[in-house]
């Protein structure tokens, strides 16, 4: 059996739990490529205008998946959802409607959903658990794999983090990042903003990337979304040590909407700039915006 | 003597000055874009020429070009620097005013904010999606209430009670307008509530949050319109400054900045008369598929702009 992962939106930074959970039961998976310009349009095709650039990229990858599977490379997609939040706390709308919509878009295509109940303790291990249900995989492998998807994921997740930190070195101008895990890094909006600021001088700290302790608290306890904690924590963490943030947020998002002014006055008297892209962005705008954010974490005088 | 060139090709129209070592402007132009970057460069390069004497045309040691044609005419003209108009007009107007704080600058299609603290920027913000509340939105609807744009000033000054706009969208302000016209609002009233329309889109987008300070000066096209100006001071209850020079910061920045780089190297400020051509077209060397444009002198590959990397220049 064959399954295929799209590499998108908030399923990207799980790619290794899932994988490994299937793996270790003998199912083979096909993770999406990096996107590109044309995954943006292959994804504007079937998504709804008024979407997110994030859920058009999505989208993008649903339709490489969909091709494969129409020439019976795959057996199957997963579509994992976030059912449930924490406490007072919400995914994202568009996560939980996903398999929804894509089963009604691609009705020859089959899907496989899995929730993740964040309300609920062991939220990814009880979905994997679930998935190997749907899979019928054995008791013993289910808990088996899940187990080892797990302890992947996490060796993944510190991997990152530790090389990140490796990367900071105050000789160089350092900048945080800001953003969803799926927009700040995904393969194509990297080559269109932040790739203008790499050099030998500049190294990007990610803020989704973190040691998720918790400390978005000290921002703000109420959050309404989940991710939103995220981006916080990464704040918390990396502000004091950064010389500069650029926030950049897909257009339109709800949830960078309501965390935006709290990074604003978390950040105080950093340089700080905020992009907004949507699929019609050309890259001439951002290289100007860069060039000028450039300059000014260099303070350089002229006169 | 030394003397720097600095050329500023904006969306609407295009300056060029020429400075001497001690940043004195010898020479100056200003003329329309038109649409067509390279050809209104060439005439800006023949105006500035035919205004200086010998001594200073053989004796240029630094060219600069800013705004946003600047790459494809800095690599026609063989600039020794390309760089941003937002570093360029802040350099500019930190040389007119070295107390600047803020700089306010509306353009034909962009506007953005500029924060300077002891004369280095720690801020900038720039409109991005959307050309609500620049020069742009004026003139279209000067237009469709049939005036010239610098009459503008005119109907302002006459208005005793201006009526309000949201300037959010473009298209929603031109139904509020069409609205208030209909119930009888008087011409001068509309137009003097545009320019608070302009002030008050302005001011959402950029100066929530942020700390403005004295100096403020008020830049780009939009700046010589006095009606924009005095609603600004209005709203913020500050003086606001516009130099007479306003519309050359750019081109006097980039000279600046060229100067700077202190180069040994003596430049000819000409445009060669070549048949100069642009092809744009999305590469597909590899999985980026650059938008990448190739400028071609008399059919020749001259150079390639937007490539990331070498697949492009073929």
């Amino acid at each position: 059996m064959k399954i295929g992962i799209p590499n998108a939106l908030f399923i990207r930074e799980k790619i290794p739990l899932y994988t490994s959970f299937l793996n270790y039961n003998g199912i083979d998976t096909v993770v999406s490529s990096n996107t590109t310009m044309n995954t943006i349009e292959d994804g504007k095709e079937f998504a709804t205008s008024e979407d997110c650039i994030a859920s058009k990229i999505f989208m993008g990858h649903i339709v490489e998946l969909v091709k494969l599977y129409n020439n019976g490379y795959l057996d199957a997609i997963l579509v994992p959802r976030i059912y449930k939040g924490k406490k007072n706390m919400e995914g994202c709308v568009k996560s939980l409607a996903l398999y929804d919509i894509l089963s009604s878009i691609f009705p020859d295509t089959r899907f496989i959903d899995v929730n993740v109940d964040y309300s609920q303790n062991l939220s990814y291990f009880k979905s994997l658990i679930n998935l190997g249900v749907t899979l019928g995989i054995n008791l013993k492998n289910r808990f088996l794999g899940a187990f080892y998807a797990l302890k992947k994921q996490k060796e993944f997740e510190l991997r990152l983090y530790n090389e990140q930190f490796e990367k900071i070195d105050f000789k160089n101008k350092n900048i945080l990042v800001i953003g969803n895990e799926y927009i700040v890094r995904d393969n194509y909006i990297k080559k269109l903003v932040t790739s203008n600021l790499e050099d030998k001088k500049t190294n990007l700290v990610y803020a989704c990337i973190n040691n998720k302790n918790n400390r978005y608290k000290n921002i703000s306890d109420q959050l309404y979304f989940i991710n939103a904690s995220n981006i916080l924590n990464g704040i918390e963490e990396y502000i004091d040590i950064v010389d500069a943030c650029l926030f950049i947020t897909g257009f339109p998002c709800v949830t960078d909407s309501l965390v935006n002014e709290m990074v604003k006055k978390r950040i105080k008297d950093k340089p700080y700039i905020e992009i907004c892209i949507d699929e019609n962005t050309s890259n001439t705008g951002i290289i100007t915006r860069m060039e000028s954010f450039k300059d000014i974490i260099e303070g350089r005088r002229y006169l | 003597m030394k003397y720097y060139v600095g050329i500023d090709i904006g969306s609407i129209s295009t300056k060029g000055v020429i400075i001497d070592e001690n940043n004195n402007i010898v020479s100056s132009e200003y003329i329309w874009t038109n649409a067509s970057p390279i050809e209104a460069s060439k005439e800006l390069i023949y105006r500035l020429r035919r205004n200086c004497n010998k001594d200073v045309l053989d004796n240029i040691y630094g060219i600069g070009t800013t705004g946003s044609a600047r790459e494809l005419i800095g690599k026609i003209i063989g600039a020794n620097i390309i760089k941003n108009e937002i570093t360029a007009h802040a350099v500019g107007t930190i040389y007119k005013y070295p107390d600047v704080s803020t700089i306010i600058e509306i353009g034909g299609q962009d506007s953005k904010i500029i924060i300077i603290r002891n004369g280095v920027v720690v801020d900038y913000a720039m409109n991005t999606l959307c050309a609500a509340g620049t020069g742009a939105f004026l003139s279209s609807q000067a237009k469709r209430l049939g005036i010239e744009i610098d009459e503008i000033e005119k109907y302002y000054s006459k208005s005793k009670n201006p009526v309000k706009i949201a300037a959010r969208c473009t298209v929603f302000a031109e139904s509020d307008m069409i609205h208030k016209a209909q119930i009888g609002t008087k011409k001068e009233d509309l137009i003097a509530g545009l320019c608070y329309a302009i002030v008050e889109n302005y001011m959402n987008n950029f100066m929530r949050g942020r700390k403005i300070e004295d100096k403020i000066v008020f830049q780009g096209g939009v700046s010589k319109n006095n009606g924009v100006k005095d609603a600004f001071e209005k709203k913020l209850n500050r003086k606001v400054y516009v130099d007479k020079d306003s519309h050359l910061l750019g081109a006097l920045g980039i000279a600046i900045i060229a100067k700077s780089k202190k180069s040994n190297k003596k430049l000819t400020l000409e445009f060669k008369d070549l048949d100069y051509k642009v092809r744009e077209k999305e590469c597909n060397g590899c999985s980026n598929n650059c938008e990448v444009l190739y400028i071609f002198e008399n059919d020749m590959l001259l150079d390639t702009i937007g490539n990331r990397c070498e697949n492009g220049k073929e």
